[in-house]
Parts: C-alpha cells; structure tokens; sequence
C-alpha cells in the first residue's frame, strides 16, 4: 500500500509537470526576427559606376525593415555584404571596397521578402 | 702584332660579305588595287635586295609558280637602282616543271640550291607547276641600295572552285657583281615561298548551312563539326570543319572537284545524352498522345499535333518505322528522366564523337505525313556523267512542274528494285526526293517535283552531258552512269562539281516530337529559347514566378508559382541545378490536379514535372504553386548563400497537347542566410 501511495504520488506529480498545450498545438517562436515587413527595396543612386575604394549609396527603404547589400561578381559570388536594419525611409550607406579586387560587380539591395534590386559597379583602383 | 690582329679580323668579314635577296613578305592578301584578291585579278610580289656592301648588279633567279592558275604576266624594275639604271630581263619558261624541294635544295646559299636542284618535267605528274628562269642585268654606276630589286605581277585566272593551290617559290637567285663575277654565300634569306591569300569565299566548292536550333546551347553549337568522308563502305575522313553558332561552313580545296562525298555532322558523345533528355518533355509527350487517341478509325492520323514528316520521325522513338502506341510509352519514360533516347555508345564518351540524324532542308521541309518512313531507308540514286545516256528527263511528264525522270533498267544491280529508291542527285541539277511510278522492261519512271530548270537553261557544270532531244525543249537526255547506296539518316550525298554549290542542311533528334531542340522546319515550327524563357511562334505562354528565399533555418522551400492567363494546361516541367555542397534536394510538393508527376534527381540536377495522360484535367487560374521544391542547408541555414539555378529544359503543354511557351521572371533564386541582413 506504502508502494502504490508512493508511484501514485510520482505518477500524479509527472504528469502535472507536461502542458498539454504543447502537445497538441506546440507553439515554435521565431527567435529569427527579420523585422518588419518591407515595403521598399530601391537603390535610388550611387556616388559613381566606376570607384577605386568607397561606394556612397542612397536608398529608399522601410524603416524597422532588414536588408542585406551585397556585392556580387560576375560569377555571382558575394565579394562583400552589408546587412542593416533601416532607421529611416532614405538610408545612405558609405561602402568601402578599397579591398576588393578590380573587376565588374552587381550591388544587390535585397530585402527579406526576398525583393532585390541591384546596379553595376566597376571597381578600379 | 696590333695591325697583325686587325688584319685577321677584318679579313673574315670582307671575304664573306655577299647581297641577300628575299620575299618582300611570305603572304599576299591584296590584289594590284588594295583589295581581296579574288580570280581574276592581278597580284604583285617582290623580290628585296640588301647590297650587304657589296657592288652586286644582276642576278639569275629561279622560280616556281602555277603555271595556270598563277600565271606570270612580267618582271619590272625595282627601287634598289636608278630609275635610269640599265635594266634587261631574259625568262626561260618551263611548264609542267616542278623543283623536287629537298633539304639540300632550300638553304640560304643560292649556289647550293642550283647545285643541288632537281627537276621533274611532266605534263602528266605534274599538270599545275611551271618553272621560270629569269636573268635580270642592272647597269649603274652606283651601289645599289636595300630595297625592291624586281616586282613580279602573277594572275590568278579563273580556275575551277576548290582548285589545290600552292605558293609561289624562290628557288635560287645568284648575284653578279659589276664586274660580273658571281658572288657565293647565303645570299638567300627567310621563307622560300609566298603564298597567296584568296577571298575566303573567292576558291569554295562548298558553301553550307547547318540550320540550328535556338534551343542548343551555344557551346554545343560551338563544339558541332561538319565530317565529309569518301563514300567507300569503311570510309575515310577526307576532312571536318566546326559550324559554330551561326552554322556556317565552307570547303574548298579540301575537297575534289566533281566527286561524291558523305557529309555527316557529330556531336561530343558526351554532350549527346543531355541534348536528347532536354529535347524530350512534356509537350512532346502530350502532341504525341493527342495525335494518337484521336486517330482516324482507319488508323490514319489528323496531323493536328504532329504536322510534319519530320514530327512523325521523331516520334518513332521505338524505330519500327511508324508511329504507334509503343513510342508513347518509351516518349513518357523519356519526359521523366527514366531513359534517354538518344545516348552514346558504350565506350564513346570523353573525346569521342557521334553523328546525328541530319538531312537536307528540302527534304526536312517536305518529308511526307505518311511514307516518311520510306523516304529515310529507301535507295539513292546518283546521276553521275557516264558514256550512255542512262537517263531521260521528260518535263511536265506527270503535269505541270512535275516531271517524268527515266532511269535505264540496265543499271539497277540485281536485286534492287526501282520501287526502292526514295532520293536522287542527278549531276548538279536536282537532288531530292522521288517517286517511283512504273517500270517496264526499258526503263524505271520517277515523278520529280522540278522543273530541273538548272539542265534546261544550259548553267549546269555538265551541259556537255546533257542533250535536248529533238531541240524539243520537252526531253533530255543525260549521258550518264547510276550508281546506288542507301539513304539512311546518319549522312546526305554531295557531288562537288566544278563550280561553289550552296549546301543547306538540317538535324532533327529522335523524340523531339515539336522539333524544339531540331532545326527549324521553314514555317518555324519549333520553339526557341529568349533570355531564359521558352518562346514559341505562336506567342502564347504562361508566367512563372519565383522568388528569392531569405534562409531562418535549415529546410528551405522554393514554390514555383504559376499564372495560366488564358491558357489551359495538361502539362508542366522544370529542371533545376543547385549547388550540392551547401544543400541537399529533399522532396517535391506537388499541386496538380490529377496529374502524373515525376521527380528525377540526376546529381545536382532535378528533373521534374507533370502532365496530365488524358489531356482532361486542366490547370488554369493565378497564383496556382504546382510545385513547391524543399531543400535542406548543409551548413546552419542563417549563414548560407547559394542559388538555385532554372536550367533550360523546361516546357508547357496546353489542353489539346500542343506546346506553350513559358516566362520566367528570374533563372536564378538567391538563397541567403538571415544573417546577412543583420549588421556586421
């Protein structure tokens, strides 16, 4: 009788230690947060098509949403990449490519619906 | 001692000082007017001398040229001397001569060269060459100077297309001082012969066409070759010439005038199981199995789908010489990527060539709906000029623009029956399919769709064969001998003549039912290719959208989502081609209705689709995602930055089976991890 107190009493206790909430309808949380949804991907200008080392880019973009802003050979290999999260509607990013070997890129502006956006550069130092 | 030394140096050099005489160049590519030399013009070649210091005046030369198709026309003066300078030339002209080069007749020391120069004079061995002595006497009373010592002036006559043309060559030329002592040493320098560079169009024989496919990649296109072979039965490459992406080719002196040849054109054995598997898909399948299910009771065909001669080949994928039920099946295996129709053979791969089916565009064109078949196994018959008039053209014998051609019995070999033979080349007036009529103990009747326009207005290479009966303007008789072979698809027939004849030539490729990945036929037909999309003559197509994926884990999931428009659809394929050492294909979501769907891994390369057998289940509507690709990250997914890539092979069908062309709005989808949108 001892016993039987003792595994109805683990018995009880285990069982109130599951939700079983989880195990029906478990809940994941996204711990990727890729902010808010974008409503804007634009390179609106660049400083200049031909640079020897920094790039200055204007952008039209939604605030709270992250972007990535890549430099792809013409390979289509990334040689650089900028990720940011827009402050404001017009960012302005200074890129330096004073390292990156003389050749013809893309810049990509992509956001994290997957919207991209990109223009030719020529790196020339 | 000092003068001593001085003597012993200097003396070497004044003992051995001589003139040098050579070509102003080794190749001549301009006429007397600046521009391609072609038959019939004037060329000019020279001869430079460098006086070295020495007092030389004249010279005796010997030179080499053909004597008909280069022929010399004069020596004159060159800049070296005063213009008022004495100057004589004396030529000895021997035809049918040739200097037997060896390497103890071609150094730099003229007197050598004479010494050892040797000669054969015949006008049977030697029909081209002449040699011409030339002995040119300068009289001045200065030294001359480092610069043209004689211009020769050659024309190159109008020889026949694909004449073997040789260089112009500088044998000997020995130096006379001013007091007319020979001068030894190497007055000889650079190369013995010039060569003349024609038009590259002005010597052809051959002037073709291969008509490609849009559809063929251009590095196939670029890697294809044109192979001209005798027409022994074990033959001999006589030659090959890429066709690159405009498919142009030429021959001229490669090939002999008035002579058979095969023609054959191969591909890399390696590239010929990709070619076919990205001919063979869905709408290929679909035009096949619409043309099947609504045949005629009297199993006859409407030729709705497969309009074409050339289709109905195609689409004999079992090869037992009709279309039937059978090639369905074999077709559907294809589309799937479970067999390949048309693959190398074991043991031909890396370095290896294959020949493709390849034909003649008329005959491309104009292959029959029903005795197609015949057309490609039958026998040929080649008109060729013979000491019997073997051959009789009848204008307008069947009606109008349909002439009667009669073919002496006494030629067909035994066992060969007239009914047999599907294709001629008579001379260089017709080449193409016939049909066989009647025979009777005399002669074997044709039916020719030509007016053979070619013997009747006297412009044929043979019109010393060709006689009009009676000066009736009806009949024509050919002195001529036939010779027989078999067709077959691997080959087409040509007789080089004596004049450049244009060769237009096309492939096609065992279940390309819509000949997408085959030449065009003339009313294009076909499908090409635009900046990554399918585009097809009539213009209507679907879109397909897809997007680039931004990676939070490691499962990634690519739909492709799909805008019918106005179209319905019984069929649908891709394929795509990723990058195995960052992902991993796992499986295919699919969202048809009813459809048969296939997935086909094949490396880094997924082949897949569906269609829909009964051609009754259509898709049609916006925002449809008939497929949803799912991969996995080799690495932690938020790092990863790849690309699936849409590979070309890709195809539509619509409710009646008939292809429609597919636009894509990317061929590349950018896989990117999140953590490239975070700050650095």
């Amino acid at each position: 009788m001892k016993k039987l107190i003792q595994y109805s009493t683990i018995v009880i206790l285990c069982v109130g230690c599951f939700d079983t909430n989880y195990i029906t309808d478990p809940k994941f949380i996204d711990e990727t947060y890729m902010g808010r949804e974008s409503a804007s991907t634009k390179i609106v200008d660049i400083s200049s098509r031909i640079i020897s080392d920094k790039l200055k880019v204007t952008l039209d973009v939604t605030p709270g949403a992250m972007y990535t802003l890549q430099l792809v050979n013409i390979r289509g290999e990334m040689a650089d990449n900028h990720g940011f999260t827009a402050n404001s509607s017009t960012v302005e990013k200074t890129l330096d490519y004073s390292k990156i070997a003389n050749g013809s890129y893309d810049l990509t502006l992509m956001d994290t619906n997957g919207n991209m956006t990109k223009v030719p550069v020529i790196i020339k130092h | 001692m000092f003068k001593k030394l001085l003597v012993l140096l200097t003396v070497p050099v004044l003992l051995h000082a001589q003139p040098i005489f050579k070509w102003h160049s080794n190749t001549i590519t301009t006429d007397i007017n600046g521009g391609a030399i072609t038959k019939d013009d004037t060329i000019e070649v020279k001869v430079s001398v460098n006086p070295n210091g020495t007092s030389v005046r004249s010279a005796y030369f010997d030179f080499q040229h053909q004597k008909d198709a280069i022929q010399m026309l004069s020596v004159t003066r060159g800049e070296a001397y005063s213009a008022n300078a004495g100057f004589n030339v004396i030529n000895n002209y021997y035809p049918n001569c040739k200097f037997n080069r060896n390497a103890n007749n071609t150094t730099n020391n003229s007197r050598t060269n004479w010494n050892n120069a040797n000669y054969t004079c015949n006008s049977n061995t030697v029909p081209y060459h002449a040699i011409n002595r030339i002995n040119i006497s300068v009289s001045d009373a200065n030294n001359l100077t480092a610069n043209t010592y004689i211009k020769i002036r050659f024309k190159i006559t109008n020889t026949n297309a694909g004449f073997p043309y040789d260089s112009i060559y500088f044998n000997f030329g020995i130096p006379f001082d001013a007091s007319g002592n020979e001068i030894t040493g190497n007055t000889m320098e650079g190369h013995k012969g010039v060569w003349v560079q024609l038009s590259p169009n002005a010597n052809n024989l051959v002037v073709g066409e291969v008509k490609h496919s849009a559809n063929v990649s251009a590095g196939l296109k670029g890697l294809m070759r044109v192979s001209v072979t005798d027409t022994m039965t074990q033959p001999t490459e006589v030659t090959n010439v890429a066709v690159g992406g405009n498919g142009a080719f030429t021959f001229a002196q490669q090939l002999q005038v008035n002579t058979p040849y095969k023609f054959r054109l191969s591909v890399p054995a390696d590239s010929m199981a990709a070619l076919s598997l990205a001919a063979t898909t869905v709408s290929d399948f679909t035009a096949a199995q619409q043309e099947w299910i609504t045949q005629n009771l009297d199993k006859t065909f409407k030729n709705t789908n497969i309009n074409k001669g050339m289709k109905y080949w195609a689409a004999d994928v079992n090869e037992n010489g009709e279309f039937d039920g059978g090639d369905l099946q074999v077709l559907f295996n294809a589309v799937t990527g479970l067999d390949t129709i048309m693959t190398a053979p074991a043991g031909c791969a890396a370095n290896c060539a294959i020949t493709i089916p390849i034909f003649y565009g008329a005959e491309y064109d104009n292959t029959p709906l029903t005795s197609w078949n015949s057309l490609m196994t039958g026998k040929v018959i080649d008109i060729v000029p013979g000491p019997v008039e073997y051959a009789i053209i009848n204008l307008n014998g069947y009606g109008a623009g349909q002439t009667r051609f009669y073919v002496d019995m006494r030629e067909f070999p035994a066992g060969v029956a007239p009914s047999s033979v599907k294709w001629m080349n008579i001379l260089d007036v017709y080449s193409g399919p016939v049909t066989f009529m009647s025979n009777d103990a005399t002669w074997a009747f044709y039916k020719v769709a030509s007016s053979f326009t070619k013997a009747t207005n006297g412009t044929s290479a043979y019109n010393a064969s060709i006689r009009n009966v009676n000066n009736g303007n009806v009949d024509y008789a050919i002195s001529s001998n036939a010779k027989f072979s078999v067709k077959g698809i691997e080959k087409v027939h040509v007789r080089t003549t004596t004049s450049e004849q244009t060769v237009d030539l096309r492939y096609a490729l065992k279940g390309d039912v819509n000949l997408s990945h085959s030449s065009l036929v003339t009313e294009q037909q076909g499908a090409i290719y635009g900046s990554g999309n399918l585009v097809v003559p009539d213009g209507r197509s679907i879109d397909v959208n897809l997007n680039n994926v931004v990676v939070t884990g490691n499962n990634i999931a690519i739909p492709f989502t799909v805008d019918t428009k106005t179209l319905k659809l019984t069929g649908l394929q891709f394929e795509v081609e990723y990058d195995a050492t960052k992902v991993k294909f796992e499986k295919m979501d699919i969202n048809t209705p009813s459809w048969v769907s296939f997935v086909h891994p094949m490396g880094n390369v997924v082949r897949f689709g569906a269609l829909d057998r009964d051609l009754k289940n259509i898709m049609t509507g916006q925002n449809l995602v008939p497929f949803k690709l799912h991969f996995s990250a080799l690495q932690p997914g938020v790092d990863l930055n790849t690309s699936v890539k849409i590979r070309p092979t890709m195809d539509a069908a619509d409710d009646k089976g008939n292809q429609v062309g597919v636009n894509l709005n990317t061929t590349v989808i950018k896989l990117i991890g999140a953590n490239f949108f975070r700050n650095p």
